[in-house]
């Protein structure tokens, strides 16, 4: 990096960590509680300091840094609340994976999210005169409902992504029933039933739906599985010197060392791959590694956390059980940790 | 993909010797007996607390004081609040073993619901381990009242806003800062202080409630009472918004100088660390059967859905899962198994004592005589038990029981965790419904790694109990050793 663009990643960065001290983790139950208005407040605060066009040039109106940056930033926001930060990371994503007419048509303060369509069953395009139509039906899309559009991308839409507002003929958005973490991005299933595709070429994709866009979103999921892990540390460490059992701080007890030194051990292991290696590498093995490395790590780290604060922790009101369930989404998205542990195997060659 | 065996593959389907195989040379009476407390189990289970555990959870979210009182009623009709009420008070005699197999099936389907009826049985733990003192009062009022559909539940306050782990563990509790006062008073005694996270709190009629009478000493006057929750002073305060288990509430328990007369002192005055023991030995192996129980529903369920995923089922990963989960979810069986009948094997001689079993034939209108009553209450009855507990068991006995116990509870909690965890992750986001059912058992898991003590402090009790081979002094002191001691 340019000394010119190190700065301005210090700076951008340092932002979202104010902005997150400042408003978003004093929040967070309010965000927990998927409060609508809460997180209107939050969103502009973030699009404020630009936290809505990391990734694209100026000419978009966009601060021009790198997927490196924006995980840095996903990450100091995820150690507020894991469901804004992956609001953020997937806005971002999408507005990457969508054609420069699109994404000019995004207004200031919309947000956008990214479906990453399943392997099976795939979406169907049917070509027609002029255009194409998809079909088909998309589950688990974290950010979709209330947003103002989503970027669906399929091996069928070849690598361009396809930008569908909520009132687009043939799209239904579906809530789903319950959602346990990142409740500040609610979910919905996409059904699509003949949508027209009057962008997108219906070429497939050599590699698969936007190869670089999964492999971001993977990255990015890690880095919010790191940044919660790190508040439930901050948090356990914090309340390890202040609670005491037995006449001292419960710090002083091996049992609760142990514990904190798991957690602490957790952290350090995931920094380095969660930090730099999942994007920078540009590797889909190690984006994959990062996110079940991470993920791993975050639901152990919170789950002790909980266990350090003990029966307090399991009441909601000391916001670390909360931790815990954002931590568990972590290792379900964009697939479950055991599917990506099978995936992780295919990113690599036979040795010679 | 070959058939499928006899029994089925969902553990909810198969027979009580399936699920412990050990009771295919055990008597046929125990089996018999602990098979129809587990159909009437799980009957109440499956009909009535199954359909509607997502929805009380999400109720209980909206509102912690949310509490089905329609469902505890049907749980009176399968006897479940004095399936551990001694049969000479009208209940059923049973004993750990029975509660384990009932809270397992419970807790399958809702381990909130089960837990309204577990922290009724620690509530009245207290009281069937101090002796016959209570057979005719609380007892047999919960006994009868369930026998006409009136649900009497209790409760059992311990842990205190400043004092957790230190309330379990007399070495900690003298060094901790135990903050709520028994008075003697004219009569009985005043309780002040508040205690915290209690389940049924909020719901219990009566609540058993330990206090010391000397903070100075709390871990040597350290006593139980029962408590009427209508008593002048008691009040509930929070009911706590909990991450899971929410159809049974966790209050906070306010005791502003509140009377308890001398009859309701719970075993005698400055037994209460020895009781608590006692009480853990028997509850620690309940809270295993409940962790075994989360663990087998989230078992039965993913496996259920995997039926209609060949193309996930035919994966070795998902079976090399599921494999792993049927092997976890069978040794926290035995172990929570293991613990119970220690238990019931050391109380056993107690129970069937002469004096024990005489008073058990006394005709219940002859035992609430005046005079029979007031001997029955009396300090010299109080001895007589102590005294009966040392004749029957040792403090070595008890030590080991609570180890197991102990043990127990800390593998089958850590089941528990690992096998809703793996689960919800076998699942993944697009299972539809039962993402939500494995959510909730995943964040009910949570809590048995904390409650009854954390898993740390259960290890701990393993290490001194069995690694080291400690003796403790579990049994409450015997007359000689108790000069000084009364308040």
């Amino acid at each position: 990096m340019s000394a010119t663009t190190t700065d301005l990643h210090d700076e951008m960065v340092g932002a979202v960590r104010d902005l997150t001290r400042r408003e978003v983790t004093p929040c967070a139950a309010a965000l927990d509680a998927s409060d609508r208005e809460t997180f209107a407040h939050c969103w502009a605060s973030a699009c404020a300091i630009g936290l809505d066009r990391v990734l694209l040039n100026d000419k978009l109106g966009g601060a021009g840094l790198g997927p490196a940056e924006l995980l840095a930033m996903v990450e100091e926001m995820a150690a507020g609340d894991a469901g804004l930060a992956i609001a953020v990371l997937l806005h971002n994503v999408a507005l990457a994976a969508l054609p420069a007419e699109a994404v000019a048509a995004v207004a200031d303060g919309e947000r956008w999210s990214v479906a990453l369509a399943p392997q099976a069953p795939p979406l169907a395009l049917g070509v027609m005169t002029g255009s194409a139509r998809v079909s088909g039906r998309i589950p688990f899309v974290p950010g979709a409902l209330g947003a103002d559009g989503v970027a669906i991308l399929a091996p069928c839409l070849g690598s361009a992504a396809l930008g569908l507002r909520p009132t687009a003929p043939g799209l239904t958005i579906q809530p789903n029933p319950s959602q346990m973490g990142w409740r500040a991005a609610p979910a919905a299933t996409l059904v699509l039933d003949g949508v027209d595709n009057a962008v997108a070429t219906p070429v497939p994709h050599p590699v698969g739906p936007g190869a670089e866009t999964t492999r971001l979103v993977r990255a990015g999921v890690a880095v919010v599985a790191r940044g919660i892990a790190r508040r439930a540390w901050e948090l356990a460490l914090d309340y390890a010197h202040s609670r005491h059992q037995g006449g001292v701080p419960i710090i002083e007890h091996g049992a609760v060392r142990d514990l904190l030194a798991g957690m602490a051990a957790h952290l350090e292991g995931v920094g380095p791959v969660a930090m730099s290696g999942a994007w920078l590498a540009g590797d889909d093995g190690r984006a994959l590694a990062a996110k079940v490395l991470a993920s791993d790590a975050a639901v152990a780290v919170t789950s002790d956390a909980v266990q350090v604060f003990g029966g307090a922790g399991y009441m909601c009101e000391t916001g670390v059980e909360k931790l815990m369930r954002d931590a568990m989404y972590c290792r379900l998205y964009p697939e479950p940790n055991w599917l990506a542990r099978d995936q992780l195997v295919g990113c690599f060659e036979r040795p010679r | 993909m070959s058939e499928r065996g006899a029994s089925g593959t969902a553990s909810a389907s198969r027979s009580l010797v399936e699920a412990f195989p050990r009771f295919r040379a055990g008597d046929r009476s125990t089996v018999r007996v602990l098979g129809d407390v587990r159909e009437r189990a799980r009957a109440f289970a499956q009909q009535h607390v199954q359909p509607l555990a997502l929805e009380i959870d999400r109720r209980a979210a909206a509102d912690p004081r949310y509490v089905d009182w329609d469902l505890i009623r049907a749980g009176c009709e399968h006897g479940l609040l004095s399936l551990a009420i001694p049969t000479a008070a009208s209940g059923q005699g049973g004993l750990a073993r029975e509660m384990c197999v009932a809270l397992e099936e419970l807790c399958a389907a809702c381990p909130g619901v089960g837990n309204i009826f577990g922290a009724h049985g620690l509530g009245l733990l207290p009281l069937l381990a101090t002796g016959v003192t209570h057979w005719d009062g609380v007892l047999r009022d919960i006994a009868v009242a369930e026998r006409q559909g009136r649900p009497v539940l209790m409760a059992c306050a311990v842990t205190e806003p400043d004092a957790g782990t230190d309330v379990e563990e007399a070495d900690l509790m003298r060094r901790g800062r135990i903050t709520s006062q028994a008075r003697p008073v004219t009569g009985g005694w005043r309780l002040t202080g508040t205690k915290r996270f209690i389940s049924n709190g909020s719901l219990a009629e009566w609540i058993t409630v330990c206090m010391p009478f000397d903070p100075q000493r709390p871990a040597e006057t350290w006593t139980c009472f029962l408590v009427d929750a209508r008593s002048e002073g008691f009040s509930v305060g929070r009911v706590e918004h909990k991450m899971g288990q929410r159809a049974c509430p966790a209050a906070e328990l306010v005791f502003d100088d509140v009377f308890v007369p001398d009859d309701l002192v719970v075993g005698r005055p400055g037994d209460g660390m020895p009781t608590t023991y006692l009480v853990l030995a028997a509850s620690r192996p309940a809270v295993a059967a409940i962790a075994t129980g989360i663990a087998r529903g989230a078992y039965d369920r993913v496996l259920t859905w995997l039926e209609h995923e060949p193309a996930l089922l035919g994966r070795q990963q998902v079976q090399l899962a599921l494999a792993r989960m049927e092997e976890e979810i069978h040794l926290a069986r035995q172990s929570y198994l293991d613990a119970a009948t220690e238990l019931d094997v050391m109380i056993s001689p107690a129970l069937r004592h002469p004096l024990v079993r005489a008073m058990g034939l006394v005709p219940p209108a002859a035992r609430r005589v005046p005079r029979v009553r007031r001997w029955i209450t009396s300090p010299r009855s109080g001895q007589a038990t102590v005294a009966l507990l040392h004749r029957t068991m040792t403090n070595r006995a008890v030590t080991r029981s609570l180890a197991l116990s102990s043990l127990a509870k800390a593998h089958a909690a850590d089941v528990a965790m690992s096998v809703t965890g793996l689960a919800l992750e076998l699942a993944g986001l697009d299972s539809g419904d039962i993402r939500a059912e494995l959510e909730k058992l995943w964040r009910d898991a949570k809590l048995t790694q904390i409650y009854e003590g954390t898993n740390q402090l259960n290890r701990l009790t393993v290490y001194r109990g069995l690694s080291r081979g400690e003796t403790m002094q579990a049994l409450p002191p015997s007359r000689r050793d108790l000069v000084g001691r009364q308040p």
